[in-house]
């Protein structure tokens, strides 16, 4: 059986995240969930768990969210060792770097793991579609973020498009990314990926060839 | 009420421009620009909104789902009752339609004349005009995530909202809505509630709130409609959603709104949750300044809003149906396939959902598709679901992943002879929903179904 624990559901569904549950439910066969509350001790401080989900949150979410993780830093530090695969999209990414920079200059320690940090800016949010080359396949997605990520970390990486800021995050089967909502929809060879290197089995859906498809569009549209 | 500030010689200069680019924009092109000499004068004079003379009623009707509605339906009401009011349904609801409407209806030396202002304003514009117009009434009907390009997420637009409210004004605020009733807790304010009256709680995915604001413990619900819209409790601290001035405790033939004990019939718009929150909304706001039930009910019966229910449409034994279900809107969306799923019979489904420009607005953000509950449509009743336009294949995907078997599904990226895609008989509802872009193109549908053009 192959256990995924989702954390903290009651805010980490900004914008279609839960359409990644759907899909690996969907591609995983045997998968146990395990929705891990606010008010609760996330479950891979206790048992060994097989893919860690964290999605976006608001801003002032994600502030609670780093206070609950912080005291799991190891553990968590951990999972990333151990090549356990995590998936954190959209804002989530900036909860592994040193800080955040708020706009009136106020520092939220974050979990240290990376040599990163994000500026928050208030008033304008930030709208891109990312395309981006990774091994041998290219990612798309979408970006809707008050912050920018910085830093020199080896494990930190750009998208072409945007030298400026980094969008991912990736380290053995760690996967942090900007990019938020169905990317392993999106990205159904990203996604492919990510099982394999991870060693986690799975079937493709019926439907993989419309993934494809849509996929395949997508990836010329934003090339235009 | 507004902003004093007196007219200076920028003002009367951009309300000069203004009104001669009304003209001019009528002969270029009779069907646009409504909005464009609002951005004109606001160019000219940026605290246009300060100068320029206002009415001395001003109701602002702001949220995500249902604003254009409740606006409308008040101004029918004033507008019965013989008051005079300006309103901006025909320009946009930003700063820039308001200016525009305003410019279209005030003298040369900027005076209005009307008693009431009924305003539209797009939540995201808050503090572009409420930093020049305060209300005296802002009507606040909920707050969802919408399309995360413009608004972001809830948080950022209540925000957004929050920030800009005048002290001065009253609000009337959704009680069943924690993220709306939440606003400005200083200023004076009205609530109004739907009870449990439909007996209907949908589950959806997406739910905007769902911690207590105090303890942040998971909230339960007292009754539940949908998304985060119900009465809520918090086990833990006692934390409840306040408690309502005006409550509609029933929905028959007529609508029951219940005041001080003093329950009242009104005439109803449809059994649709969402327009039984939109009237119990008007009728709390029309209370408010003072009309009389009866003079609300004999005014309400005439609205077009009331007279024009439904968008359906006969053939035999076939009603034909088409229903707004808004781009990017994933509250919007969930909620009119909800409505149609539960129709009685046989359907089929045309979906127009996605945005029928996409390629003149660029590649669209699907992402909201996983928000938007196409569960609802996964029945043993929906013979066949036709998905247009160039996001068919994300769409596909979406529906089988709703568990949708793929031979329900017709995909065509493009929307040629649709009708032609109807494969099945013995079919009680044909349901078109489509977005706002997509209203011809569902007209042209449903006439090539109704038989009324055959190209």
């Amino acid at each position: 059986m192959i256990k995924m624990e989702v954390l903290y559901p009651e805010y980490m569904n900004l914008y279609g995240d839960t359409g990644n549950i759907k899909y690996l439910q969907t591609i995983i066969p045997r998968l146990k969930i395990i929705y891990t509350h606010l008010n609760q001790t996330p479950a891979f401080t206790k048992e060994k768990i097989n893919i860690l989900y964290i999605g976006p949150s608001t801003e002032r979410q994600q502030e609670e969210i780093i206070n609950k993780l912080k005291p799991h830093r190891e553990a968590i530090k951990k999972l990333i060792d151990n090549y356990t695969f995590i998936l954190a999209t959209g804002n989530a990414i900036e909860i592994f770097g040193k800080y955040i920079e708020k706009d009136n200059g106020e520092l939220i320690p974050c979990l240290n793991l990376y040599n990163v940090y994000a500026e928050r800016f208030s008033r304008l949010r930030y709208n891109d579609n990312v395309i981006c080359p990774l091994k041998n396949f290219t990612v798309v997605g979408f970006k809707n973020q008050l912050s920018h990520l910085y830093g020199s970390d080896r494990h930190a990486l750009v998208s072409p498009q945007e030298k400026n800021y980094l969008n991912f995050i990736i380290d053995k089967n760690l996967f942090a990314t900007y990019l938020l909502g169905p990317i392993l929809i999106l990205n159904p060879l990203l996604t492919q990926n990510l099982l394999n290197n991870a060693q986690i089995p799975f079937k493709e859906p019926l439907f993989h060839e419309l993934t494809i498809t849509a996929y395949q569009q997508r990836v010329i549209e934003f090339n235009k | 009420m507004k902003r004093k500030k007196r007219k200076n010689l920028r003002f009367i200069l951009a309300l000069l421009i203004a009104k001669i680019s009304f003209f001019v924009i009528k002969i270029i092109d009779k069907n646009r620009g409504t909005n464009k000499p609002g951005e004109i004068a606001l160019k000219i004079c940026p605290d246009f909104l300060s100068r320029i003379g206002l009415p001395p009623n001003i109701i602002a009707v702001t949220g995500t789902n249902g604003k254009t509605s409740i606006t409308n339906l008040i101004n029918d009401v004033l507008l019965d009752q013989e008051y005079t009011t300006i309103i901006n349904n025909a320009g946009s609801n930003m700063d820039t339609g308001i200016a525009s409407t305003l410019i279209a209806e005030c003298s040369l030396r900027g005076k209005i004349k009307q008693q009431w202002g009924v305003f539209e304003v797009d939540e995201r514009v808050s503090p572009r005009v409420y930093q020049h117009i305060i209300p005296k009434y802002l009507l606040c009907i909920n707050l969802f995530r919408d399309s995360i390009k413009r608004n972001g997420h809830a948080e950022f637009i209540f925000n957004k909202i929050n920030q800009a409210i005048p002290k001065e004004t009253t609000l009337i605020l959704n009680a069943d809505d924690l993220i709306t009733s939440s606003l400005q807790p200083n200023n004076p304010r009205l609530y109004f509630a739907v009870e449990n009256v439909l007996k209907k709680s949908s589950k959806n995915i997406v739910q905007d709130i769902q911690t207590c604001p105090n303890c942040h413990e998971l909230l339960n619900f007292q009754y539940h409609h949908h998304h985060h819209i119900g009465r809520t409790f918090c086990k833990k601290c006692k934390f409840s959603s306040p408690k309502a001035d005006f409550i509609c405790t029933k929905i028959k033939d007529e609508l029951t709104i219940t005041e001080k004990k003093q329950a009242d019939d009104y005439p109803l718009i449809s059994k649709t949750i969402y327009n039984i929150y939109n009237q119990t909304a008007v009728i709390t706001i029309l209370r408010t300044i003072g009309l009389s039930p009866e003079t609300i009910k004999n005014s309400l019966k005439k609205s077009k809003l009331i007279t024009n229910r439904e968008n359906s449409y006969q053939k035999g034994k076939q009603t034909i149906t088409t229903i707004l279900a808004k781009n990017q809107n994933p509250i919007s969306t969930s909620l009119a396939l909800d409505y149609t799923a539960n129709l009685k019979g046989n359907k089929i489904f045309i979906l127009l959902v996605t945005d029928t420009q996409d390629k003149a607005h660029g590649s669209e953000d699907i992402s909201w598709l996983y928000d938007s509950d196409f569960e609802f449509l996964n029945r043993k009743d929906i013979k066949q679901i036709i998905v247009c336009g160039s996001r068919c294949f994300d769409l596909s995907v979406r529906l089988q992943l709703a568990g949708i078997k793929e031979k329900t599904i017709y995909y065509n990226d493009n929307y040629q002879n649709i009708h032609t895609l109807i494969k099945n008989k013995n079919i009680d509802n044909i349901i078109i929903a489509y977005e706002l872009y997509g209203y011809a193109i569902a007209e042209k549908i449903k006439n090539n179904i109704v038989g009324d053009n055959n190209d």
